[in-house]
């Protein structure tokens, strides 16, 4: 294999080996640290990932010789590739932990003959759900909780709501404003 | 010039620039860009004149059906000498564009249900985020978001995209499209040792 043949078959595989290391840190992780910050846990694993793609990659570069082209490779394609591949692992973890669908399709795994509709909304219903959802919130910090009115605290989930909903706008058009 | 007459007409302007000779990631990455770039605008317009019944199935078909046309058709342009450049990359650099290709790919339809259906966590903030520093009071948040009806929603929308089915009043799940969500459950449960899920 020639020399530039091998620094790219390594820029195409060392994302999936940093996706690996960051599921195995995860993991980890978040079992040493009894369960409580899947987060926390999420922002170890994919910073190992990073670190093992970049260890990788200094390796090969003093080993085979700094070009430019292999720079750029890991730069502008493994690491893309890899940070991708780590949010979607976020997505998969997070998952779990938010989504009406798989709360509503673990339920549905339980009772294989299926449930009416009528029993699911009375488990599930939106007040229940949304209840659930404001009180997350204000223990988080996203949401105060002063004089009886809700305000934004951490700001992070409004910026994530704008770019969303910018995207929204884009795609849906009018369809995609929650406020109308 | 007998040379140049010999070959088809467009071959003479598609010439490998000398840049992308010595340096093919750069092409792998515009390549890629564009690429992703042109699927997106294609479902832009595509959801702009007619919104698919079945939005992420649909999604997921674009993606792959507009990726595979075009490397089929960069394929057949550079067996006829029509730019060749294109199609110089060499196998791995097709996987990595492959690769990157589908992982934005894969972001984009993770990230799409949100883009289809109102979140209550997102569309709340987004009104705060409206209303000026204002804030809203316990009673307007609830019946703010109490008017999207959430679950009906969801459910509306899995039952549309083929992950719920509705036989005779009762609500089950099908026998395909449940592997993806009962690797999250199994994964939840036997991986990460945790009880609940969802909401």
């Amino acid at each position: 294999m020639s020399p530039s043949n091998y620094t790219a078959l390594l820029s195409l595989v060392s994302p999936l080996f940093g996706l690996g290391v960051n599921c195995v840190v995860q993991i980890a992780a978040f079992r040493a640290f009894k369960q409580k910050s899947l987060l926390l846990s999420v922002a170890i694993g994919f910073l190992a990932g990073l670190i093992f793609m970049g260890a990788a990659a200094l390796g090969a570069a003093c080993s085979e010789g700094w070009r430019s082209d292999f720079c750029f490779r890991i730069v502008f394609l493994a690491s893309p590739t890899y940070i991708c591949l780590a949010y979607g692992y976020f997505h998969f973890v997070n998952l779990g932990e938010a989504s009406i669908r798989l709360r509503i399709f673990d339920e549905l795994s339980r009772h294989p003959k299926g449930l009416p509709l009528e029993t699911l909304m009375v488990a599930y219903n939106d007040s229940s759900i949304l209840q659930f959802r404001l009180k997350r919130l204000v223990s988080q910090g996203d949401l105060i909780d002063k004089n009886g009115r809700y305000d934004i605290g951490r700001r992070r989930f409004e910026v994530v709501a704008r770019l969303l909903f910018a995207l929204k706008s884009i795609i849906l058009g009018k369809m995609g404003n929650p406020l109308q | 010039m007998a040379r140049l007459t010999s070959r088809p007409a467009l071959a003479i302007y598609c010439h490998e620039p000398e840049f992308f000779i010595y340096h093919p990631g750069v092409k792998v990455f515009l390549i890629t860009v564009l690429l992703f770039v042109a699927a997106m605008l294609l479902h832009v317009i595509w959801w702009r004149i007619a919104l698919p019944k079945k939005q992420l199935p649909t999604l997921f078909r674009l993606f792959i059906i507009f990726f595979v046309t075009v490397v089929f058709l960069v394929q057949v342009a550079a067996r006829y000498n029509a730019c060749n450049w294109l199609a110089a990359p060499t196998w791995i650099d097709w996987l990595t564009v492959a690769f990157l290709y589908g992982s934005l790919a894969i972001c984009y339809l993770i990230t799409y249900p949100a883009i289809e259906a109102h979140s209550p966590t997102l569309s709340l903030m987004y009104a705060l985020y409206r209303s000026g520093g204002k804030g809203m009071s316990h009673e307007d948040a609830a019946s703010f978001l109490e008017r999207f009806q959430f679950i009906s929603a969801r459910m509306g929308a899995l039952i549309a995209d083929g992950f719920l089915v509705n036989s005779d009043g009762l609500l089950k799940l099908p026998e395909r499209n449940y592997f993806f969500f009962k690797a999250i459950l199994v994964y939840r449960k036997v991986i990460l040792g945790l009880r609940n899920s969802g909401g």
